[in-house]
């Protein structure tokens, strides 16, 4: 061993004491809950809307499609007909609700009577927000229509 | 290291629980490595954030198999700071992933800017150090993480091996070529 590699062992190094990480630890923990939440509220009407537009192409022929949906019906007709939309409807909002709340900024500065509202731009939560918005949309147009018609 | 890997559990994908405990810690760890190496408070933030994060996604990957959980962490955190060394427009995505509001809280806006102003004030007391870490940092990212791992966080030879998964034979040959090209920028 040199007396360089001696320097570098001997080294004085700076050891940083830092407390932010306790106000990381809770957000961290719960980032996986929020983004697998998210997922499920949009994952799961989207199913059943993909389920729908292939039933509607096959004309009814698909039978597993056909028990499913009947299956929903009795569930509504006996519970209320409060589970349809929840699902079809309130789950898309609220996924897309919470997408867009992690992505807006509101800042008011009250000397300047300013209201500063920024949007970031990422991708998958708009994606995730067209999307909600877009199922929910869809979804209760068609039952208006059919409600009407 | 025996203590922390005897309290987890073996064999099996760690859970949030247990992961929580690992944060607990590593994190000062992992943010010391970080700043050592980048010598910037913010990225170092970012980084330490970067790699817990990445971590605790990606829980079902990590098998325990002998190894200390610290590798896997060090190995994470080397990867981010090679990605902001290789890009010096760092933006940690997952890190805006937390809530918008828990960090534009004024208590903890307040408690980065001290830390910060404190860390730089600290600073001025390792002259030398900064001086290697200057140095350091012009020579190839790959010397850059042996010698970081050897001499600022006193890891073992066996340990960068498992850190940087490349074998033994190759960390010697990598540590004493660095070692050369930082002796000459250094004189």
């Amino acid at each position: 061993m040199d007396e360089f590699e001696k320097k570098l062992q001997n080294l004085k190094k700076p050891h940083v004491m830092t407390e932010h990480q306790d106000y990381l630890k809770l957000p961290l923990l719960n980032t996986r809950k929020s983004a697998a939440l998210g997922w499920w509220l949009v994952a799961l009407p989207c199913f059943l809307l993909a389920c729908v537009l292939m039933q509607l192409v096959s004309q009814g022929s698909i039978r597993v499609l056909d028990m499913l949906f009947n299956t929903l019906e009795a569930f509504d007709r006996t519970h209320g007909g409060w589970f349809s939309p929840l699902v079809f409807v309130l789950f898309p909002l609220v996924a897309a609700g919470m997408n867009l709340l992690s992505l807006l900024n509101v800042l008011y500065n009250a000397e300047r009577r300013e209201l500063t509202i920024t949007l970031k731009v990422r991708f998958w939560n708009l994606f995730l927000i067209l999307l909600g918005f877009a199922a929910a949309f869809l979804i209760g147009f068609h039952a208006l229509l059919i409600r009407f018609h | 290291m025996k203590p922390i890997v005897n309290a987890l559990p073996t064999s099996q994908t760690l859970d949030a629980q247990a992961f929580g405990h690992v944060y607990d810690l590593y994190y000062s760890k992992i943010f010391g490595y970080a700043f050592r190496r980048v010598g910037d408070y913010d990225i170092a933030r970012d980084v330490a954030a970067e790699t817990f994060l990445k971590a605790f996604l990606n829980l079902k990957k990590y098998r325990f198999e002998g190894h200390a959980i610290s590798a896997w962490l060090y190995k994470i955190a080397t990867n981010e700071i090679n990605l902001f060394f290789r890009n010096q427009k760092y933006r940690p995505d997952l890190f805006g992933q937390l809530s918008e509001d828990m960090l534009s809280e004024r208590e903890l806006l307040t408690v980065f800017e001290r830390e910060k102003n404190e860390t730089e004030h600290q600073m001025a007391n390792f002259e030398a150090f900064v001086e290697v870490q200057r140095q350091l940092k012009t020579l190839d990212i790959k010397y850059q993480e042996v010698i970081a791992l050897k001499y600022f966080e006193e890891k073992s030879i066996a340990e960068i091996s498992h850190i940087l998964d490349k074998p033994e034979g190759t960390i010697k040959s990598l540590l004493s070529r660095g070692l050369d090209y930082l002796r000459q920028k250094c004189n």
